[in-house]
């Protein structure tokens, strides 16, 4: 003992200083682990996105939300949205309409993009123990050269702080214990009524070696308990960063002249897209089963059809034999009714586009409200009212283009429209002529006596979309169908 | 100079644990108060930090903007998104705000596929990766229904930060040709977002 150097007060500042180093590192980390204690939530800081106030390697200690809803600016920890069981800590912006709150790191130019329910809060950021988990994240960066010179200045300290008990006194009081006795070896938690240090002669806990180990103990403990918590638990603060742009797609209001047709409830509606010559029966689109009946011969199926955006085939009659008809129209002829064909043609003798008539084959003795075609091409739409009453376009059709007309007739009078606009109208004619059994006759009927009859009762030429509904269609719906080609 | 006595050396071992507790009480309250205190809001930017940058090549524009698709009408854009960040990070693909009208997005088949070449406003040079190219297939509706954040975004583009890196992406549809009429006049219109977090 008496070998043993003496104190010197450069010795004793060194030993201080060292040993209050060590200890203020124990105190950090007691701050950053013991409010675990009280069910506070530290974690290890492990991205810079709350830069500046946040910095990667702080303890961020949390505790948990009260009854109220926290503050806003609040720096909240919470369940990432964005990555199943992890943390993040950013800070309390504002509220969006479904109630959610929208968080943002301090060091991002923008909200982050997934909301959260206050649910997944798990508390309020309210200490921050600075840099005292950056062995944590070095160990898993892997940047083990900082982790090995902390580790060199920690033990460099722990050597320096030691280096007493290897030390005498030079006073003469005698020593009131073992030499080395009195002198903790290591830091220990504040711990301010050590009762180890006045009274000599007591039991085990004031020997060395007990005390070296108590302390270890402890500090050990400390730096476990702050290491685990941190490790299990480190808040991600995340960088983010969107860019965006928009797509709108939206389909017209109809996707061809048959869907408008279709939308408006036709009583029937004959496509014509039969592929076989000798076809007699006519498939009814509007889903109401009214097939209709093709003459076995007299026409030829054509690919050429008015409108582009449907599918299927257009009809070729040949002005001499072919024909098609509905089954009987339940009623009668009606006095409320529309009805719509495409046709294409380059004839000079005309013929019944589409009408009724009290036969379904041959020529009807009973025969009016209906459109044809004179030989020079007019359309005419005729309605036998104590008299043949007409409406007529004054421009000529049969140039070899698709038209469309449509007649409809209603309380409003009559109406004639080719190729969706309106080309002649009598508002006085509201009624035909009465007939209980009656068909809707296309390519083919009786024209005598009508005015600028056309020399052919058949119509030479394609037609495609025979419709008929017992509605007026209105010149917006008409023109739709025109538009939709 | 006399050397310190017995008493000295043992006032000081008294001294420094108040001393400790006094010095990381202070640590401790003022970096609490610096990083929490409410009255402290910042303003990004910090220089210096690791960034995740992420821009695209649409100025602005829409990537589709159509309208009268009708069945069988399909189509394709090109979009080169560029990541700028220092720091390495995961891209995903979401949508947003997605609202459609009649159902038509369940009639939509939607495939997203991702390579290098081509741009916003020309997709000619655009290459699909070799593999793993697919970053999306199936309808509209599904890809608008599944992918709505971050989380659950489509995607396997990881930038590794420190440099620009561009991938570009080739978005094309094509409407059904079975779209019942049930869906004319139908919409469907929604945002397309890239977003990176670094990983």
């Amino acid at each position: 003992m008496t070998e043993n150097p003496l104190w010197t007060w450069r010795r004793l500042v060194a030993v201080t200083l060292a040993r209050a180093l060590l200890a203020c590192l124990l105190g950090l980390a007691a701050w950053g682990a013991l409010p675990a204690l009280i069910g506070w939530h530290p974690t290890t800081v492990s991205s810079g996105s709350m830069l500046p106030r946040l910095h990667v390697g702080d303890v961020a200690v949390s505790r948990p939300l009260g009854p109220q809803p926290p503050p806003l600016t609040s720096v909240l920890l919470f369940e990432d949205p964005d990555h199943a069981g992890r943390l993040r800590m950013h800070r309390f912006v504002r509220i969006d309409d479904d109630g959610l709150l929208v968080t943002r790191g301090d060091a991002n130019e923008a909200d982050d993009s997934t909301h959260v329910a206050l649910s997944a809060v798990r508390g309020i950021g309210t200490l921050r123990v600075p840099w005292i988990a950056l062995p944590v994240v070095w160990v898993r960066q892997g940047q083990w050269l900082d982790l090995g010179l902390v580790a060199a200045g920690l033990a460099l300290l722990v050597l320096v702080a030691s280096s007493s008990r290897d030390h005498g006194f030079a006073d003469d009081d005698p020593p009131e214990t073992g030499p080395d006795e009195p002198l903790p070896d290591e830091p220990d938690p504040p711990r301010p009524e050590d009762p180890a240090v006045t009274s000599p002669e007591r039991a085990g806990w004031q020997r060395p070696a007990l005390r070296r180990v108590a302390a270890l103990l402890g500090a050990g403990l400390l730096a476990g308990a702050l290491t685990t918590s941190a490790l299990t638990a480190p808040a991600d603060a995340r960088f983010s960063a969107t860019t965006a742009t928009t797509a709108s797609l939206a389909t017209p209001t109809y996707f061809g002249c048959a869907s408008a047709l279709t939308s408006f409830n036709p009583y029937f509606l004959y496509r014509m897209d039969e592929t076989s010559s000798s076809a007699t029966a006519a498939t009814d689109s509007s889903g109401n089963g009214r097939t209709g009946v093709y003459g076995s011969s007299g026409k030829t199926s054509t690919t050429n059809k008015p409108c582009s955006n449907d599918s299927g085939r257009a009809m070729t009659f040949d002005g001499s034999s072919g024909y098609l008809s509905s089954p009987a129209v339940s009623g009668g002829s009606p006095d409320t009714f529309s009805l719509s064909v495409w046709f294409r043609t380059t004839t000079t003798s005309g013929g019944k586009l589409i009408g009724f008539g009290n036969a379904q084959t041959g020529q009807s003795p009973n025969y009016d409200r209906h459109v044809y075609m004179t030989d020079t091409g007019r359309i005419y739409f005729g309605v036998y009212s104590s008299g043949n009453k007409t409406i007529s376009s004054s421009s000529s059709y049969n140039d070899g283009s698709w038209h469309l007309s449509v007649a409809t007739m209603s309380s409003a009078g009559m109406r004639l429209y080719v190729d969706g606009r309106q080309v002649g109208s009598d508002p006085s004619t509201t009624t035909g002529e009465a007939s209980s059994t009656s068909y809707v006759r296309v390519a083919f009927d009786k024209v005598t006596f009508w005015e600028n009859e056309p020399t052919s009762p058949y119509f030479g030429g394609s037609l495609d979309d025979a419709a008929f509904f017992t509605t007026a269609l209105s010149a917006t719906q008409v023109q739709s169908v025109y538009n939709a080609r | 100079m006399k050397p310190p006595s017995h008493r000295a050396v043992r006032r000081s071992r008294w001294l420094l644990w108040p001393f400790a507790a006094l010095l990381s009480l202070v640590v401790v309250g003022q970096a609490s108060y610096s990083a929490f205190s409410a009255k402290v809001v910042n303003s990004g930017n910090v220089l210096g930090v690791g960034t995740v940058v992420l821009n695209d090549d649409d100025s602005g524009s829409a990537l589709f903007s159509l309208s009268n698709l009708r069945p069988g009408s399909s189509g394709s854009r090109c979009i080169a998104v560029t990541s700028s960040g220092s720091l390495p990070a995961a891209v995903k693909l979401y949508a947003t705000d997605a609202t459609t009208t009649k159902s038509l997005s369940t009639y939509v088949s939607w495939t997203v596929t991702q390579g290098t070449g081509g741009s916003y406003s020309s997709c000619s040079g655009f290459t699909a990766l070799s593999s793993g190219a697919t970053v999306y297939s199936g309808t509209l509706a599904g890809f608008t229904g599944s992918a709505t954040s971050y989380s659950n975004g489509v995607g396997s583009w990881s930038p590794a930060g420190g440099s620009t890196d561009t991938r570009t992406f080739q978005v094309a549809y094509v409407i059904s040709s079975s779209t019942p009429d049930s869906a004319q006049g139908g919409t469907a219109s929604f945002g397309l977002t890239w977003e990176a977090q670094n990983s």
